[in-house]
């Protein structure tokens, strides 16, 4: 298995910079999520180490070998598609067997290849199908059994699981997550989709506009966003986000106004800025809690209640009429129209100073 | 489905099945007169001489296609439309699909200018070169030969258009994929764009072989000995001489045996000859 | 088409971000793959087109050596020729006979028969299938239905008691012969063409209207027609391109005659070029030809300009 290693890289289409000067270790056997929304370029990086778009500059290298000179053939590197891109006129035999017999692999070897991909991937059964006769699901698998029989060094995923219903999803998600455990490969996976980032990731890679916001463990990102993207991100329901102003400052604490309620106090390591500056106050639904009116930090008035079985998600109209959603643990007894309070742990809070930067806080 | 039909149909069903009933007149009207020839066809020479009334074969006989069979000169030029269809049809397909999957997925250098070189083509027809290539051939000898009959034709840039078209249309991740594999770029031509471009190629090569039999102009004046006419052109030949009062048994027979392949592959492949029709008409 | 269209035809533009190496290797594999239609392309159609104007600059013999240059003369005997002239407005006069109606033919069969059921089909297969006869075949047929003395309206008229008209020899049924011969042959293409446009128009069209109470009437001039405008356009421009090289027609069948009243353009060309063997004349005579239905096509790329802003 091989790490990649993407230095300085960049990406132009025409005048367009899609791709700046981005750099990123991965290491050999990691399960790599590239995640953002449409057009942050996580395709266009994908291809690139695939060898299937050109680098404009930087260098992308796979085992220690710089590979942006080598045609993708010879980067040993599989990858699946969205859309599966298999041949629509062969069997899934021939699909799976195509790369291998345009390197000259042995007939036997081949078959051997074939017959243990299948097995793994469950579809052994399907070998002289065409793809038009197959559901999604199977599809997607055939794509990978074709990834898997080239033995490559690493695997490639863009968006494998975007055309396939939600159950589908969740099921594929944990196929694909035993197969790095059994094969225990390095594998790069591209995704919108902030659930199968964090579930499956070993190091999630957030970007945006084509630069990495933040590289972290599924959970450092989520209890440690550095930014106010990767706070809103991650997570669903999202991280309700209140504007506030600076009220004052003392040794290691900040004390922040909050237009629609009492003034905050936080335990910060550094200051965001004079009284006055802005902020903002970053609360996820679960960290929030209900209490009476009075009690509350913040106070409002329910909207909606989603009621989803396992959780109830409320929506409080604040003061301001800010909306913040509030996430309870199995059913809860309030009803629209109630007039109730918000509370939260002061250690659970994000503060993020005028440019959307995460303050450090000490752990609790 | 049309609706206009449809969505009137609770409000007047008789002025639905009026026009349904005219439509069918006018269709069998359509027929009746290539019934009558084919019907005509198997009466006995000596008796159309005479009259042509009369709508039925009878008295029957198969005199006609007999003396034509074994007589005439019509199962050469038969021949000579085959091995001409046949050989104008293939260099079509080979030229179309090398150059439409160039034009559709490798990119080289002037690529939009070739493009748009070889599509005005188009609208050069064929009376402006007939004369010129007559002279070509001629200069070189060629004429009454498969080559002069079946060749200029194939310069025709449709077929290339409609490659382009369709190889436009095949995903791309699959030579990307295919790439991955390890495939050259002539074995992704080879394995994987040729196999899924047959339903293509399909309706190219019918539309191409149609458009050869019924050629006329240019076989007209190239192949000009007897033995090198074309069935279509050596119809014509005969037919001029129908008002002469011999052999028009032998013209009706003539005419039927002309159409026949055309109109079996019609038949067979309907679908795909309308479509290739309509395709290579809307550019 | 536009031009737009036609570079539109063609795929993204050079920069699609294919790597470097495959990029040093696409220049001679894409020639290799066009290199044997372009061999074709320019030695069949480019260089005879070119050709052909030079030898419209000669006075030119068939058969033998003779040539002689005498630049634009040829042109110059031409708009002096009247049977040019007259060959001219005879196809003129044919093609103003033959669109319209065809056009009109084959819209009225279109929406007759454009449903997709088993009968509708079955009807389409008749009237596009004498599309598929060579002229040879076309013409005899209805030279036969159209004698005056074996044909078959010619022994309708005398089971009725009437004198059956030679149509194919009398000076004012001859033309319209021909359109009627040409109906015949070709209302096939463009009735697919409408069929396929007429098929295209979305169900939900026809169901607002019928929600609305529209009229059958009312359907049609404001949902049907305004739907395949393009295509009627298109069916038009086709029509009159194709059309204005009719040969085979009169050639077989009136023989240009009776008077040249029917004498085509292209028939004429073929006459001067090969039974006349004057070939620097008749291809001068193709010049204009080709000159008038570019200007044709021309309008066609116009209007679709037009249409598209």
């Amino acid at each position: 298995m091989a790490d990649i290693r993407l230095s300085r890289v960049s990406k132009r289409y025409g005048s367009a910079l899609v791709i700046e000067e981005l750099s990123l270790d991965i290491k050999s056997r990691e399960f790599v999520v590239f995640l953002g929304p449409s057009g942050c370029g996580k395709s266009t990086l994908l291809r690139m180490i695939a060898g299937l778009e050109d680098i404009s500059a930087g260098e992308i290298s796979i085992a220690g070998e710089v590979v942006n000179e080598v045609p993708a053939r010879h980067r040993g590197v599989s990858m699946v598609f969205q859309n599966y891109a298999l041949y629509p006129h062969m069997s899934v035999y021939d699909n799976i067997s195509f790369g291998l017999r345009n390197t000259g692999v042995p007939r036997d070897e081949i078959r051997r290849r074939v017959t243990e991909a299948t097995r793994i991937l469950r579809i052994g059964e399907l070998l002289d199908r065409k793809p038009r006769d197959m559901s999604g699901g199977q599809r997607q698998r055939v794509a990978i059994g074709r990834a898997i029989v080239r033995q490559p060094r690493a695997f490639l995923f863009d968006e494998p699981l975007s055309n396939l219903d939600a159950e589908l999803r969740v099921q594929m998600r944990a196929e694909i997550a035993r197969l790095h455990h059994s094969l225990n490969a390095t594998m790069v996976f591209v995704t919108h989709d902030q659930v199968e980032a964090m579930t499956m990731a070993d190091r999630i890679v957030v970007m945006r506009s084509g630069r990495i916001e933040q590289v972290g463990t599924p959970i450092e990102l989520y209890r440690h966003p550095r930014n106010l993207f990767v706070a809103g991100f991650l997570g669903s329901p999202k991280m309700n986000f209140l504007p506030a102003t600076v009220g004052g400052s003392g040794a290691g604490s900040l004390s922040l106004e909050i237009g629609a309620g009492r003034p905050v106090e936080l335990a910060v390591d550094t200051y965001p800025g004079e009284i006055g500056s802005a902020a903002t106050l970053g609360l996820r639904p679960e960290h929030l809690h209900l209490t009476s009116p009075e009690d509350g930090v913040l106070a409002g008035k329910v909207e909606l209640v989603e009621k989803l079985g396992s959780t109830t998600h409320l929506h409080v109209a604040l003061a301001d009429d800010r909306l913040v959603i509030v996430e309870v643990s199995g059913e809860s007894e309030a009803r629209v129209d109630d007039l109730v309070g918000l509370d939260f742990q002061p250690a659970s809070a994000h503060v993020f100073d005028a440019d959307g930067n995460a303050l450090p806080r000490p752990e609790p | 489905m049309n609706g206009f039909n449809r969505a009137i149909r609770v409000q007047n069903p008789w002025i639905d099945r009026l026009i349904l009933g005219a439509t069918i007149l006018l269709a069998i009207l359509w027929v009746i007169p290539a019934l009558w020839i084919v019907s005509l066809s198997f009466r006995p020479n000596f008796l159309l001489m005479r009259s042509t009334a009369g709508v039925l074969p009878i008295p029957f006989t198969t005199e006609n296609y007999e003396l034509i069979l074994r007589l005439s000169r019509v199962p050469g030029w038969f021949f000579n439309s085959a091995m001409t269809a046949l050989l104008m049809t293939t260099m079509v397909l080979v030229v179309s699909s090398l150059a439409g999957y160039a034009f559709a997925r490798i990119n080289f250098p002037g690529r939009r200018i070739l493009f748009i070189f070889v599509l005005t083509g188009l609208m050069v027809p064929e009376q402006a070169v007939f004369i010129p290539l007559h002279t070509m051939f001629a200069d070189l000898g060629l004429h009454n030969t498969y080559v002069a009959l079946a060749t200029p034709r194939v310069a025709v840039p449709i077929g290339v258009f409609l490659m382009t078209q369709f190889f436009r249309a095949v995903p791309r991740e699959i030579e990307e994929a295919a790439e991955l594999d390890n495939a050259s770029r002539f074995t992704i031509f080879w394995k994987i764009m040729l196999p899924l471009a047959i339903p293509a190629l399909t309706t190219l090569g019918l539309f191409t072989f149609l458009h050869a039999w019924n050629d006329f102009l240019w076989p007209l004046v190239s192949a000009t000995d007897d033995d090198s006419y074309t069935v279509t052109v050596g119809l014509a030949s005969i037919q001029s001489n129908y008002a002469q009062t011999e052999g028009l048994g032998m013209v009706m027979a003539s005419a039927v045996l002309a159409s026949l392949p055309v109109f079996i592959l019609y038949l067979i492949f309907q679908r795909y000859i309308v479509s290739g029709v309509s395709m290579g008409s809307s550019r | 088409m536009t031009t737009q269209e036609l570079s539109g035809a063609l795929p993204e533009a050079t920069t699609s971000g294919r790597p470097a190496w495959f990029r040093r290797s696409d220049a001679w594999q894409g020639y290799l793959f066009i290199a044997p239609f372009l061999l074709v392309y320019c030695v069949f159609l480019v260089y005879p087109l070119f050709k052909g104007f030079w030898i419209s600059l000669h006075d030119w013999e068939l058969v033998g050596t003779y040539r002689e240059f005498i630049g634009f003369l040829n042109y110059e005997d031409l708009w002096y020729d009247s049977l040019f002239w007259k060959s001219l407005w005879n196809t003129i006069r044919f093609v103003a006979l033959t669109v319209p109606s065809m056009t009109l033919l084959a819209m009225l069969l279109a929406l007759a028969v454009s449903k997709r059921t088993r009968t509708h089909a079955v009807l389409r297969a008749v009237f596009f299938g004498s599309s598929v006869f060579s002229v040879s075949v076309v013409t005899f047929i209805w030279q036969m239905m159209l004698n005056g003395e074996r044909g078959m309206l010619a022994h309708i008229f005398e089971a009725l008691g009437l004198v059956p008209i030679d149509y194919l020899r009398d000076s004012f049924w001859a033309m319209p012969s021909l359109v009627v011969t040409t109906l015949w042959w070709g209302v096939g293409l463009p009735l697919a063409l409408f069929v396929a446009a007429l098929q295209q128009i979305p169900e939900e069209l026809y169901e607002a209207a019928e929600l609305d109470h529209a009229s059958r009437w009312t359907v049609l001039w404001r949902i049907t027609l305004p739907s395949i405008r393009r295509t009627i356009v298109l069916v038009l421009v086709l029509q009159i391109v194709a059309h204005f090289q009719i040969f085979g027609q009169p050639l077989l069948m009136t023989r240009g005659g009776p008077a040249d009243s029917t004498r085509s353009l292209v028939q004429l060309i073929y006459d001067t070029g090969f039974r006349d063997w004057q070939i620097g004349y008749a291809a001068s005579m193709a010049m204009v030809l080709f000159a008038i239905m570019l200007v044709v096509s021309m309008i066609q790329l116009f209007l679709g300009r037009e249409e598209r802003s």
